[in-house]
């Protein structure tokens, strides 16, 4: 499995493709659109952006991954974690590869996929 | 019938390019080639410095000797005024005892510089002396002196007899111009010479800096010597200059006696000499040092390499203990097992399987993937391995298992998750009861017919459960294979898992000698490119 959170003695990656993030709202809570292809050597910048984002009373966060390309395992362990970081997380419009990936691991409920 | 179990573990990640850094230092033992050349440089420029020192203190003693002659020079319109003012008196006054009294009172006694002076009259009768003061002069005892007097000119220009021997030595100065009728008169006197080396020198005369020896004439004989301050000839570098002297010329020839030049610019060849040195040693020292920070970069380079060396094998290590490499034979059951590790082979991955034998008839197999990669993976991956094994000794059922292994795992804490199945088979019942926690779904080759078999997956282990996991019952005829793996087999982009399940469908061979062969051959046709994640991969085929 693709390195995930707290996993401090990994390589450092090839670059690959880039992942775009950008922060779309912030009220009630932050929305991340996520472009690219999200893997190990992207989720770099995906843990960098979340990060960033001060968690003060914020209730959850928001994935919107309709123009996400790809995402593993290493995608998955950053959405856990931001799901410990923020109380819950909703992935909202994930294309069919994405959303396959997110079946497959059980986490269809723990995050909560919005059409 | 037991196939030997023979899952060749494949351990051995690739080995990492060793990181060189190339040096663009052409020459070897630059120190002291340094060092040569460095001196080489401040001989060079020492030496011109030296000669540079040399040419101005030269052209400065020149300059000296020069202006010391001028000197010398410029005594004679003294003399010839004087010499001329007699002349005059003497014209005038047709009378030589007048000129006795003129000459008396101004050239001997108050200037003394004449110790004789006399007015000749030269006709073309001949020339003879008509009156004079200060004694018969040296000219007149060698008896050249009518030959000397009937030849100067009247042209103004003074004529200068050569040395006078004597005690002490004379030198004679004339002047003619026109006398009564056709008839010339020449006032003619004589000045002492020191002795040659008696010159006194005034402290501000221009000849108090040098080593001087004054010529009458340019041939520099001895016999013409005026005066000198060193023994002659000099043989030292020196000056010599010619200065016109009347009719003749005077000859001064110097060195240096004292410091010409400022202390600073003789010292030049010095300091280029002590900075030329000090700047070689600091070269040559900055050029050793440099080649040395190159010799340590490379020592530090090959320790890199081995290193990197010594963790591949800590991590080949490390994948030996916590990979069965002999999975235990279980009857009526041909089992193999393969791990490719991914790209990054240095580090230890968090993929493992098990197989633990419970009796004759069933066993439980349990393939999982930790999240992350390297040792902290690895450990969770450990601790893993031993806790499902010890639930499944109990005689847990694969649900059961799961949820207890989820309770010894809490992604908040530990900071990893995994995906595990977990699988009862019953060997002669040919039956298999399946659970699953985020993991893939595992494919069942059944004679012609193969399919993954959905086990729904509850969410992985270490993230809260909501609700137990539901297990599945498969029944599996003579023959068929069950093939279970990690997600590195089937993350592919641009291709949906869904897809790639069903390539993995495909790609199971109908026939193999061997479990592993299966394996083996499946594995060559679905990894077209390099692998970016660990992939393991365990196969359970039914003898019977």
């Amino acid at each position: 499995m693709s390195p995930g959170p707290g996993d401090a003695d990994r390589d450092p990656g090839e670059p690959g493709p880039t992942l775009g993030v950008e922060y779309v709202e912030c009220r009630p809570v932050p929305v991340l659109r996520l472009t690219g292809e999200l893997d190990i050597a992207s989720a770099e910048t995906l843990q960098s952006a979340l990060d960033s984002i001060g968690s003060d009373g914020q209730a959850g966060i928001v994935f919107d991954l309709s123009a996400l390309d790809f995402m593993d395992s290493s995608g998955i362990a950053l959405l856990l974690g931001a799901r410990e970081r923020f109380g819950s997380v909703e992935v909202h419009r994930p294309p069919a590869i994405i959303r396959q990936v997110i079946e497959m691991t059980g986490l269809a409920g723990t995050l909560r996929i919005v059409e | 019938m037991v196939d030997e179990p023979n899952p060749t573990v494949e351990t051995d990640p690739p080995a990492p390019a060793p990181v060189r850094r190339r040096f663009p230092w052409p020459i070897g033992g630059t120190g002291p080639a340094v060092a040569v050349i460095g001196l080489v440089v401040t001989g060079a420029l020492t030496w011109g410095a030296w000669r540079a020192n040399d040419r101005s203190t030269f052209s400065l003693l020149e300059g000296q000797t020069r202006q010391a002659a001028a000197t010398l020079s410029a005594v004679v319109p003294g003399i010839q005024t004087d010499l001329f003012d007699a002349l005059t008196v003497a014209r005038a006054t047709n009378s030589s005892t007048i000129f006795d009294q003129f000459a008396t009172s101004q050239s001997v006694a108050t200037k003394r510089q004449f110790v004789s002076v006399s007015l000749w009259r030269h006709s073309a009768t001949g020339t003879r002396m008509i009156g004079g003061i200060g004694g018969p002069p040296l000219l007149s005892r060698r008896g050249t002196a009518v030959r000397f007097l009937a030849g100067v000119p009247s042209t103004g220009t003074l004529s200068v007899t050569g040395i006078l021997a004597g005690s002490p030595r004379r030198l004679g100065y004339a002047e003619a111009g026109p006398g009564p009728g056709t008839s010339t008169y020449v006032v003619y006197a004589e000045s002492a010479l020191p002795p040659p080396s008696g010159l006194r020198v005034p402290s501000t005369s221009p000849f108090a800096t040098l080593n001087y020896a004054i010529y009458l004439g340019s041939s520099r004989q001895p016999s013409d010597l005026l005066a000198a301050s060193v023994p002659t000839p000099i043989r030292r570098v020196h000056a010599s200059v010619v200065v016109p002297f009347g009719d003749r010329t005077i000859t001064v020839v110097a060195t240096p006696r004292v410091r010409l030049a400022p202390v600073e610019s003789a010292a030049l060849p010095w300091i280029a000499l002590g900075v030329g040195l000090g700047l070689t040693v600091i070269a040559a020292a900055g050029v050793e040092y440099l080649a040395h920070r190159r010799r340590a970069a490379e020592e530090l380079s090959r320790r890199l390499d081995d290193l990197y060396a010594e963790q591949r094998t800590i991590a080949r290590t490390l994948q030996h203990a916590l990979l069965p490499e002999r999975l235990p034979p279980v009857p009526g059951m041909d089992i193999a097992a393969r791990y490719l590790p991914g790209a990054r082979g240095t580090d230890v991955g968090g993929d493992w399987y098990d197989v633990v034998p419970l009796d004759g008839d069933r066993f439980v197999f349990i393939i999982g993937d930790v999240s992350g990669r390297g040792v902290r993976a690895a450990a969770v991956m450990a601790a893993l391995r031993f806790a499902s094994r010890g639930f499944a000794l109990e005689g847990h059922d694969p649900g059961t298992i799961l949820g207890q292994l989820a309770r010894t795992l809490d992604i908040r804490t530990d900071e990893h998750f995994a995906t595990v199945l977990c699988g009862l088979v019953d060997v002669p019942g040919h039956r298999v009861v399946l659970a699953n926690a985020g993991h893939p779904p595992p494919v069942l080759r059944n004679g012609d017919h193969v399919a993954a078999i959905p086990v729904p997956p509850g969410p992985p282990i270490g993230v809260a459960a909501p609700d137990p996991v539901e297990p599945v019952v498969v029944s599996a005829g003579p023959g068929s294979v069950l093939v279970a793996y990690t997600d590195g087999l089937v993350e592919r982009r641009g291709i949906t898992l869904d897809d790639a399940v069903r390539r993995l469908e495909a790609a199971i061979p109908r026939d193999a000698a061997s479990t592993g062969d299966l394996l083996d051959s499946m594995l060559a046709e679905l990894m077209d490119d390099a692998l970016e994640d660990d992939v393991a991969v365990i196969g359970l085929r039914w003898l019977t």
